[in-house]
């Protein structure tokens, strides 16, 4: 019988160390996404740095100005109507996306034939680039042959200004922006809808539940962070949204539709001053990093509850 | 050893994956920093070279163009396999949409890259870069008989279209006198394109003052029924909206945009009577006879309408207003007819904003004399004389292309052109003053319009009243 033997000391072999190729790897298969992060991070510190200088296209030179794009931005009306933009634009989307894809979710959460169909030609819109999707629909709404145009000449309408009037330019814009991403929202939602358990629904089909009840106390509370994920990309992108306004109106008439983005490229770009734009993107930065920030933190809440 | 050779290639790989994809067209690097060319001392200057000229003089130097994505631009593409064949000289090309060109034009210059030989460039951007030293003067060339081709003849370009891209830099001075920053390849004055048939049919005469114009339009207005009206002219946001028929009028009104104080700075005057009249009247003009949709109209649009007979009269650019009136260009080209446009007082000469498409070269350039060369090739008198027949292209820089057989032959299909060519073509220029904050200038003052169309003031004096203020801010910050 062999018997364990507590008074053994085991030799002291001492560890070899990995060979350095094998210690180099980790590393080697970061370095390529490090480089990618450099690439990020060095632009993005360089444009803190410039925003506080008076660098501009203008001049081949420039020097440290402290805060005074920064008080400058602060002081001017123009940077605040911006910030009203974005906010009212991207909460209209934001709204206005959610609840058309909820429904259109929930309808065509079925086998039916037609819901096989209008799921793969609801989708269109959203291959299509913003920029065309823009196009599309300025040739939809033009006065002379535009297929809108013709529509409303059915109802007695002629003329009607679309992006040329303060009074309907926001719901132009936002009627493209709806129509081009609704779809994402409406692939996410569906996809949740499918994912849900089906246990819950047939009790409470037994129990007598009706449609509403199982919509606000099933369906609702177990798509939550499906919801969630779909706020928050449709949150970060109409915050910043650039491409449907800048295509359909460059902001205007007057300053209707100049949201923050665009302001700060309009100053940065056709107006040269690169260090006067800097500051305005900081400042949606830091709205879209707080939102979705707040946001995540939301979406791990319902996926613990 | 599988694992490891597979995770090195993945390393490598995503490594590589890094670099920028580049265009097919990428320009290659000119020739190497430092190597002066010859006829070149170090740093691209030019040297002026004694002796004769000839093409193949710089043979084996390399030049990058960036092009905007214009009619022009296909032309001289199709030119460069003959230039390089003629000279030796290698010509790299990218061509960009003109909603990004310069942007990254302005880029590249103030960055003082010499992977650009060559851009294209109008009068306004003239300001700007000329100001910061982006440019070359293109006087440097052709006071050097070795460096210009005797059948050259630059004295062929109309003089007030050379002029358009002729600034000394000086704050507050007129264009017109300096440097020569450009060699233009086309030019636009506004005319007035108008339907004859529509005319005729409310009897009316073909508007020669803006009075006229006012009640051609008040008569025009719906004129073939709902959705129809009378006016059609640019209305989007944007600084090209200031340049054609807005400014056209304002000057006919006496209008001026700026002024020197007695301190060196520049001062807004657009709120002086004759500017707040002349807004005045354009505004009330769009309310009564013009779109729904001004506020959104692009030239294509404006033009457009015309030619579909939704509109009667449009005023804009000479060669968007003859390209509906060629043969079988639009619905209506057999009813459209071109006229001088309107002016203030009976008896003025029509007085049209100009503006010119030209190449132009970026001072950082180290292959200055083979840029010249490409420039002076594509601007020849047969070259360009072929390009503006072939596309029938209106408003030719150079005389004896206008003066052509060929080409006459072409504009004499056009009710009116030749004359409101000829009455336009003395008196067009540049009328707003030269500064290098213009876009942001142009484009405050389209909005303001923009909101003086839609009311949002209570008088038009008080709209000019803020833009004054707002100009006079921008250009001295």
């Amino acid at each position: 019988m062999i018997k364990a033997d507590t008074n053994t000391v085991l030799p002291n072999i001492p560890l070899r160390k990995k060979p350095w190729r094998l210690r180099i790897r980790p590393y080697l298969i970061l370095l390529p996404s490090m480089a990618v992060l450099l690439g990020i991070l060095y632009p993005f510190i360089t444009a803190i740095y410039y925003s506080f200088t008076d660098i501009s296209f203008r001049s081949t030179t420039y020097k440290f100005i402290g805060l005074g794009n920064w008080l400058g931005m602060f002081t001017s009306a123009d940077f605040w109507h911006a910030i009203l933009v974005t906010l009212e634009y991207s909460l209209s989307v934001i709204v206005l996306e959610m609840v058309i894809g909820m429904i259109l979710a929930l309808l065509l959460n079925n086998d039916k034939w037609y819901s096989k169909v209008l799921n793969v030609v609801l989708i269109f819109p959203l291959m299509v680039a913003p920029v065309i999707g823009c196009l599309i629909w300025s040739l939809m709404t033009n006065n002379t042959f535009g297929l809108m145009e013709k529509f409303l000449n059915i109802f007695g309408v002629y003329g009607f200004p679309w992006g040329a009037s303060s009074q309907t330019a926001l719901l132009y814009v936002i009627m493209i922006d709806v129509w081009i991403n609704t779809p994402f929202v409406l692939l996410l939602l569906r996809a949740g809808l499918q994912g849900l358990p089906k246990s819950p629904f047939e009790a409470a089909k037994i129990d007598g539940g009706s449609a509403w009840f199982n919509f606000r106390r099933l369906t609702l509370p177990l798509l939550k962070p499906v919801i969630m994920i779909a706020l928050i990309f449709r949150s970060v992108a109409a915050l910043q949204e650039f491409a449907i306004i800048y295509s359909t109106t460059k902001g205007g008439p007057g300053n209707t539709l100049t949201n923050l983005s665009l302001l700060a490229y309009q100053t940065a770009f056709p107006y040269s001053n690169l260090s006067k734009g800097i500051p305005m993107i900081m400042v949606l930065w830091i709205i879209i990093n707080f939102a979705s920030k707040r946001m995540v933190g939301v979406y791990n809440q319902t996926r613990q509850s | 050893m599988k694992k490891k050779v597979l995770s090195i290639l993945l390393a490598a790989a995503m490594a590589f994956s890094l670099t920028a994809c580049g265009n097919k067209n990428q320009p290659a690097d000119s020739t190497p920093a430092g190597e002066p060319s010859s006829g070149e001392a170090a740093g691209g200057e030019t040297t002026g070279d004694a002796g004769e000229f000839s093409w193949d003089k710089f043979a084996g130097q390399k030049i990058n163009i960036m092009f905007v994505e214009h009619t022009l631009t296909t032309d001289m593409i199709n030119e460069i396999e003959s230039f390089e064949e003629l000279t030796g000289i290698e010509v790299n090309y990218t061509t960009i949409p003109e909603a990004n060109y310069f942007d990254k034009i302005s880029a590249l210059l103030s960055s003082q890259s010499d992977t650009l030989d060559i851009f294209m460039t109008g009068p306004y951007q003239i300001w700007q870069y000329a100001s910061s030293g982006y440019m070359v003067d293109f006087d440097t060339f052709l006071n050097n008989p070795s460096m210009v081709d005797p059948g050259y003849h630059v004295e062929d370009f109309y003089e007030a279209v050379l002029n358009s891209c002729r600034w000394s830099c000086n704050t507050g001075e007129a264009m017109g006198s300096g440097s020569l920053w450009g060699i233009p390849l086309n030019f636009e004055a506004d005319v007035m394109v108008y339907n004859k048939r529509l005319l005729e049919e409310k009897n009316l005469q073909v508007p020669t003052t803006t009075e006229e114009l006012t009640k051609a339009c008040e008569a025009l207005q719906n004129h073939s029924g709902n959705g129809t009206y009378a006016f059609a002219c640019r209305g989007s946001l944007s600084w090209a909206t200031l340049i054609t028929a807005y400014q056209s009028f304002y000057t006919t009104y006496g209008g001026t945009d700026f002024e020197l104080g007695a301190d060196g700075k520049m001062v807004s005057t657009v709120n002086r009577p004759e500017g707040v009249e002349a807004t005045e009247w354009f505004v009330d003009l769009v309310k009564k006879g013009g779109s729904s949709t001004w506020a959104s109209t692009t030239y294509a649009e404006a033009v457009g309408d015309v030619g579909a007979g939704t509109a009667a009269i449009c005023v804009d650019a000479s060669g968007s207003c003859l390209s509906v009136c060629l043969e079988n260009a639009s619905e209506e080209w057999e009813n459209l007819a071109i006229a001088p446009i309107p002016v203030a007082k009976a008896g003025q000469d029509p007085m049209t904003q100009i503006y010119s498409w030209s190449l132009a070269m970026n001072n950082a350039s180290k292959a200055k004399d083979a840029s010249w060369y490409f420039i002076q090739y594509i601007t020849m008198p047969d070259t360009l004389h072929d390009m503006f027949v072939a596309e029938s292209y209106s408003n030719p820089t150079r005389q004896s292309t206008f003066e052509s057989e060929d080409y006459q032959a072409i504009l004499a299909g056009v009710d009116g052109y030749i004359e409101a060519f000829e009455a336009s073509v003395d008196n067009c220029t540049m009328y707003y003053t030269p500064n290098s904050h213009a876009f942001e200038v142009l484009e405050g003052w389209c909005q303001t319009i923009q909101e003086l169309v839609e009311g949002k003031y209570g008088s038009t004096q008080e709209g000019m009243d803020k833009l004054a203020d707002t100009l006079t801010n921008i250009v001295n910050q």
